[in-house]
């Protein structure tokens, strides 16, 4: 019996197309990642390494759990869809030659979809290099055991777990419906879990917690070398084995639970009816006669709609499983945004702004399968229960029936919109957080999230009413909407306005709410809604009521309704869409040009090859710029008028100037006249901007003097430029002149070529022809000081902050004036004008000297929760810094808060910003034993003002180990100094990890000090060993050093400029001979951290701390154990930075 | 009131010829339709319920009284406000009360009172015998009930044009008898369309009929003229049932049939037979099957 239904099984999968459609999608999603080398690894690391490939096993078969669903559900409900179980009975089956059979002729094909995931990965492992997607070296070698262990340790148990569960949940529940709702709710555990599973240390948690092992086996490898990456195999022990047989103990338990509670009556009776009616009083009555009702004319179809939009909303509002769903993801909501962001275990302020951006991130496609799954159910309703036979025949017309389902599904939509604000502002006033900014509520749901779901309800609905099956309308709407999904968040393809529902892509920001970007987003949000409608009212228009119907027969139908308000609405729908559309093209790529991400590598690919020549020709150096700046950021506008000196400090006579625009409009004047120009570089016209003329200019001009200018010698030129944007763009554009908030260089155009626009990614470069980059290459000139006179207007609610001195503020008219100026010693380029509406807090701080310093701080007057701990690093930085290495030079200081736009800190002369989302403004430090990670902070980029500011470095590859090692070095010491030792461990801790995390991906190797060339040499392994020797030497020792070290090389305005290894001579002098030896050890060899033994960084948190040993290559070397599983180094880098922020371009 | 058809033809996409050139001229009063599985009943009853494009032809409704004047094929909400139609096989769902669910229909055939309305409801579910059971979960209905549930939305509103799809299958014959009555009640006023295998209930019932067979209208006409066309030509024999063969080669046989292991036959013949046949009364059962044997092998042993 067993056999036979084994086999019928089989025969029956066999022959259904979904096996194969999984097995392909799988097979081609495996194969194109590892063809196109999609996974994440180390640049040391082969694509396909064992680790890779268990770590791609684990992932999919949490995806594989869709495969898993619809199979193992559908074994045995099949026959109660199909009313199989009326006869099924009557034949002589036994039990277990049913369940068994069943069971296992489906799961050997959930097994066989499993195997698509490493088939494909070694398809892809041939395809990467055959197709020159991926060279051939990115690959190790292909032992079949690489891809057959994790198979059959990671898939396969995994795929037996989802299967018992989704095979045991059906035969209990009778219902298929029970599977939607326990996989979303599988699901969304998982999430959850995993995102608690981040936070913990327990080994035993994170090992045996997860079914898919996919967070232990991150554990495991985490500390693992590239070369054990490439090597070893990760093998079932310890943990893991347990984990695994753990899993398939579980699996296997309710397997047999569903075993032993299965029995065919109830399966195929189901309960009976608990209660039986009762009997009723019979009472003979006569129908009443009316005579005829006359529909026409009446208010019938108005009352039919909201009759049927109400009985549609009931019935999807009485489903159990919608409500099981979505308390699952309210659950969810609500977690995130309770445990909101965090550092350091520090969770933030509930900030509205938070709330939308992470709600426009993570839900919508969790939305989208919600109202996908009840689009389906509402349009096929009456053809699933065969009610449409007699519904169909009854006198509403099919746009009632249609316009009831449709608006009961808008309503639906409505109400999951609201869903972010409801459980924000529930979380704000739990916690107690007293700006719930409503505004910012009403403007993301109204501009953003209600518009995206109406798109989705319209696409949905459009589908559902054109295809009549609703299995095929589910997998046509959800392969179309995950192939934009993965177009767009892959960065594959971004003209949005060929991808359904998307929009330039915006930050809710505290400074300027959704600000200027508001405006083309709802131009996109209206196409795309005119798109959904005209989807709809095409779908309607061939939607047949009745029996299935073929094409033909559906045009028949068209045809008929295609007249009088039918055919008028579509064509005016038709004609609105093609209005928007068109406008939105006007602004995109006529008053714009988009461009492709292919298109912009080109052009950067021909700039390089046709400009790079000009590089090193000699070019002036501006030394003195007097500005006059206008602001209107009501407008985004900005208009400059600049004198600008420029001083030959070459030794060879300069004729022209390479000028590069940067896309500013500009000219240049010499004694009042315009100078003429020549443009040396054209590009072909981008591919969607049909209309634009057939060539554009490149950013860089050539400008010949009237009078070339001589070593030595220097000249004046007037600058006229303006800055303003015509239009909008298909993505964030602007972003340095919102509306609240404007950040300049004075617009004033560079000189020289630019290898900073080079294309650095070596693949990149390669699929463009380019040449191997020279990774020692030097990209930026030599520190360049120079002196300023500015006079900035703003409009009157807005402050203008320049680093200088401020001469003069005055209002006139409605504008603001500021005049400042910048004489001795000059600020090193690049420097930057900062206008918004400001509140300010000012102090007054008496440094070690006696001098009375003003400090502000500027912010947003909603972000003001920590002023008081801002205030206080700020006095305590200027005390200890100015103590440790001398005095703080520059007349103030002034703190200031910057959106989300622009880069996580910045740095001038008296003057430093952090960034409102994860700057520490919003940072929750009410809770006894939380990580004053502001303090640590800023702390951090106070010291840049001595180093850095004070002391501007070469331009070598290695500087920053000055201008960032030295700021954290230094702000570790402060810290220790003011919140004693034990404040230290958690940066400490996440110095190693971001160290651990660069050393492991870093592509050519470990560099000793002197030779850094990444960041986590520069921001984590210098301050780790100046830590480090710190406390082997005297922390006075080290200081002295680097006081020594700045003193020498403070304010210079001449080559030469300090470099590493001026500090790295200035630290020899202070440390006593026989340590001599371990110094040289961490700054001339390149030896990883992890051979250093280091002090202070204990792996263990809570234990004593060891005592300071010397510094000396271990000869038994051990690998530090893993901090934490966190892959990135969660410290100095914001979450996301906007991919489209324009440089600051400055003046070099 | 009258319902013309006018040359109706339907080819699935599978190659089904569920209509061919079908006519068909129908006024007050119950029509039947008679014919063997898949010949086209429902197809033809479906497309004038609104349900089924043709390939061509066209349905037309008029009432020169009442100022009707439908295209049924392009006028579908015209004729859905007349309609009453009970499909052959159709779905309920099961979550809802027999009363709701009848309110409901009611609601959408414009009955917007909602006293009348519930009136009425309960007056339908008295007439069909659902009255005790009126708040009973469609889901816990029997066969039977359900199908008189679907006689009952079949009636409300007071259709003009009812369509019934074998209205009478898993009714026990107290419940065909009761329903038959009720069809009868509704007067002149309707046209009534009623597909059966039941030949006998076609002559009892119905003033017209007509016999479809692979989608072309083999007979249309009233049944007592029917069966009077047959009047001395019907004769009956009955024989051992291993010379069938021989008879069936040498005369046309309507029927037979199979008692206590004797088979007698039917033939049809315009001409006096003798050896052994006596002659025999036509009834509509004879009309059927002289009409389908010409069109498909009626091989009933």
């Amino acid at each position: 019996m067993f056999k036979e239904i084994f086999a019928f099984e089989i025969r029956y999968r066999l022959r259904r197309p979904a096996v194969y459609i999984y097995f392909f999608l799988v097979l081609l999603f495996s194969a194109f990642t590892f063809a196109k080398g999609n996974v994440p690894m180390g640049e040391k690391e082969w694509i396909n390494s064992p680790v890779v490939l268990a770590q791609f096993s684990a992932i999919m078969s949490i995806f594989l759990m869709v495969a898993s669903a619809s199979i193992m559900g559908m074994a045995i409900y099949r026959d109660l869809e199909y009313g199989t179980k009326e006869y099924y009975l009557s034949y002589p089956i036994t039990k277990p030659g049913y369940f068994w059979g069943r069971f296992l002729g489906s799961f050997i094909f959930v097994a066989a979809i499993g195997a698509a995931t490493m088939l494909g990965a070694w398809l892809g492992t041939r395809l990467g290099p055959a197709f020159g997607w991926q060279p051939k070296d990115r690959y190790g070698n292909k032992q079949l055991i690489k891809y057959l262990y994790p198979y059959l340790t990671l898939t396969l148990p995994s795929l037996l777990f989802t299967s018992s569960f989704f095979f045991g949940l059906v035969s209990a529940f009778r219902n298929v419906k029970v599977i939607y709702s326990s996989g979303t709710l599988l699901f969304l555990g998982y999430m959850i879990s995993s995102f608690f599973l981040h936070n913990s240390h327990n080994q035993y948690v994170i090992y045996l917690s997860d079914p898919f092992s996919f967070n232990g086996l991150r554990a495991e490898v985490a500390a693992w070398s590239p070369d054990q990456h490439n090597h070893s195999l990760v093998r079932m022990q310890g943990l893991l084995l347990r984990n695994r047989i753990l899993w398939t103990a579980i699996a296997l338990t309710g397997l047999a639970i569903t075993w032993f509670r299965f029995s065919f009556e109830r399966f195929f009776s189901g309960r009976q009816q608990r209660r039986t009616a009762k009997p009723l009083e019979h009472t003979r009555t006569q129908p009443p006669h009316h005579p005829f009702i006359n529909l026409k004319g009446s208010r019938y179809n108005q009352k039919s709609l909201s009759n049927l939009t109400r009985i549609e909303l009931l019935n999807i509002v009485r489903d159990s499983y919608l409500w099981i769903i979505l308390s699952g993801g309210l659950i969810f909501m609500f977690f995130i945004f309770w445990m909101g962001p965090g550092r350091y275990g520090v969770p933030d302020y509930p900030r509205t702004s938070f709330f939308m951006g992470v709600f426009m991130e993570t839900f919508p496609f969790f939305l989208f399968l919600i109202i996908v799954f009840y689009t389906g159910e509402t349009v096929h309703r009456e053809k699933h229960t065969r009610y449409n036979l007699i519904n169909d025949t009854l006198p509403p017309p099919t746009w009632v029936f249609n316009t009831a389902k449709l608006l009961s599904l808008l309503i639906l939509a409505t109400g999951l919109a609201l869903a972010p604000t409801l459980i924000g502002i529930s979380v704000q006033l739990l916690k107690g957080y007293p700006y719930l900014n409503l505004t910012q509520y009403a403007s993301s749901e109204l501009v953003a999230i209600l518009p995206k779901l109406i798109a989705t309800v319209l696409f949905c609905y459009a589908i559902h009413i054109s295809i009549d099956n609703k299995f095929a309308a589910h997998g046509v709407a959800i392969t179309i909407w995950s192939t934009l999904f993965a177009v767009t968040s892959l960065n594959y393809f971004d003209y949005h306005l060929l991808l359904y529902s998307y929009t330039p892509q915006f930050w809710a920001t505290d400074i300027d709410g959704i600000g200027h970007m508001v405006r083309p987003v709802l131009w996109y949000q209206a196409y795309w809604t005119l798109a959904g409608l005209l989807l709809v009212l095409f779908g309607s228009l061939f939607y047949a009521r009745g029996t299935r119907t073929a094409l033909r027969e559906k045009t028949v139908l068209a045809r008929q309704r295609w007249r009088g308000r039918t055919s008028a609405g579509i064509i005016t729908t038709t004609l609105l869409f093609l209005t928007v559309g068109g406008y939105i093209y006007y602004n995109v790529s006529y008053l714009n040009e988009y461009l492709t991400t292919w298109e912009k590598e080109e052009r950067a690919a021909l700039t390089e090859r046709q400009l790079r020549r000009f590089a090193d020709i000699p070019q002036p150096k501006t030394t003195h710029i007097s500005m006059q700046l206008d602001i209107y950021p009501d407008v985004q506008q900005e208009t400059t008028r600049a004198l600008v000196t420029l001083a030959n400090k070459t030794n060879s006579t300069i004729d022209s100037l390479l000028v590069d625009g940067d896309g500013l409009d500009f000219e240049v004047y010499s004694d009042g006249t315009k100078l003429p120009y020549t443009c040396p570089l054209y590009f072909p016209r981008g591919r969607f901007s049909i209309f634009r003329p057939g060539q554009e200019a490149s950013d860089y001009r050539w400008y010949k003097l009237d009078s070339p200018l001589r070593p030595g010698d220097s000249t004046r030129l007037e600058v006229r430029s303006s800055l303003s944007h015509p239009g909008f763009e298909n993505s964030l554009y602007n972003s340095n002149t919102l509306h609240n908030f404007q950040f300049t260089g004075g617009n004033l155009p560079g000189l020289g070529y630019d290898k900073g626009d080079e294309l650095g990614r070596a693949d990149v470069r390669r699929e463009h022809g380019l040449p191997k980059k020279d990774p020692n290459e030097l990209t930026h000139d030599n520190p360049n000081p120079i002196t300023f006179d500015i006079t900035v207007s703003t409009s009157s609610e807005e402050t203008a902050l320049v680093p200088g001195h401020l001469e003069k503020e005055w209002t006139a008219g409605n504008r603001h004036y500021y005049h400042y100026t910048q004489n001795a010693p000059g600020v090193y380029s690049p420097f930057g004008i900062l206008s918004a509406r400001y509140a300010s807090s000012t102090s007054t701080v008496t440094l070690p000297d006696g001098r009375p310093l003003e400090v502000g701080i500027f912010y947003q007057p909603m972000n003001n929760l920590n002023l008081a701990r801002f205030q206080s690093v700020l006095k305590d930085g200027l005390e200890y810094y100015s103590r440790s290495f001398g005095p703080y030079p520059f007349p103030r200081l002034t703190l200031m808060e910057t959106p989300v736009y622009g880069p996580f800190s910045i740095a001038m002369q008296g003057e430093i910003g952090l960034i409102e989302n994860i700057g520490g403004w919003n940072a929750d430090l009410r809770g006894n034993n939380t990580v004053d990670y502001d303090y640590y902070n800023t702390a951090v980029v106070l010291a840049e003002q001595w180093w850095g500011q004070q002391l501007a470095p070469n331009n070598a590859k290695s500087s920053p180990v000055i201008t960032k090692g030295l700021a954290v070095y230094s702000a570790l010491q402060l810290l220790r100094q003011y919140r004693g030792k034990e404040a230290l461990t958690p940066f400490l801790e996440d110095l190693r990890r971001q160290y651990g995390w660069g050393h492991r991906t870093d592509f050519d190797g470990e560099h000793d000090l002197l030779h850094a060339n990444r960041p986590h040499l520069w921001e984590a392994k210098t301050p780790l060993i100046l830590y480090n020797l710190a406390e082997y030497i005297g922390t006075d020792s080290v200081n002295a050093a680097l006081r020594d070290f700045l003193q020498q090389w403070k304010f210079r305005s001449n080559t030469p400029y300090a470099g590493v290894a001026d500090l790295y001579d200035c630290l020899k002098k202070h440390t006593p001979d026989i340590e001599l030896a371990d110094l040289k050890n961490a700054w001339e060899t390149s030896m990883p951290i992890a051979e250093l033994k280091l002090s202070g960084s204990p792996s263990k948190p809570g234990t004593s701390q060891p005592k300071p040993t010397t510094i000396q290559p271990n000869s038994n070397p051990q690998q530090p154990k893993p901090i934490s599983s966190q892959p990135k180094p969660a410290s100095t880098k914001p979450n996301s930075i906007p991919p489209t922020i324009r440089p600051h371009k400055l003046t070099t | 009131m009258q319902l013309t058809i006018d040359r109706l033809s339907k080819t699935y996409p599978n190659g089904v010829r569920a209509l061919h050139n079908v006519s068909l001229t129908l006024s007050n009063g119950m029509f039947g339709l008679l014919g063997p599985n898949g010949a086209g009943k429902s197809s033809l009853m479906r497309t004038i319920a609104t349900l089924q494009e043709p390939d061509s032809g066209s349905i037309r409704l008029d009432d020169p009284d009442a100022d009707y004047n439908l295209d049924v094929l392009t006028n579908k909400t015209g004729v859905r406000q007349l309609l009453g139609y009970l499909p052959q096989e159709f779905g309920v769902y099961p979550r809802i009360s027999a009363r709701r669910m009848l309110d409901h229909v009611a609601r959408l055939k414009g009955i917007e009172r909602s006293n009348e309305r519930k009136d009425l409801v309960l007056a339908l579910l008295d007439k069909v015998n659902l009255y005790k059971d009126r708040d009973r979960k469609l889901g816990t209905f029997s066969g039977g009930m359900k199908q008189r549930w679907g006689i009952a939305q079949a009636l409300v509103g007071n259709p003009r044009l009812i369509i019934v799809d074998e209205p009478t299958a898993g009714l026990d014959p107290a419940e065909r008898n009761r329903f038959y009555n009720l069809l009868s009640q509704l007067g002149e006023q309707t046209i009534v369309i009623l597909s059966t295998h039941i030949v006998e209930d076609v002559n009892t019932l119905c003033s017209q009929f007509a016999i479809i067979c692979h989608g072309e209208v083999l007979y249309h006409g009233e049944p007592e003229n029917a069966v009077k066309s047959l009047e001395g030509k019907i004769y009956s024999k009955r024989i051992p049932q291993n010379e069938i063969e021989k008879y069936r080669a040498g005369y046309p046989i309507i029927s037979t049939q199979l008692k206590a292991g004797q088979l007698y036959i039917r033939v049809k013949s315009d001409e006096h037979l003798a050896n052994g046949f006596s002659p025999a009364a036509p009834d509509l059962e004879d009309v059927y099957f002289t009409h389908i044997s010409t069109k498909m092998d009626i091989n009933t042993i």
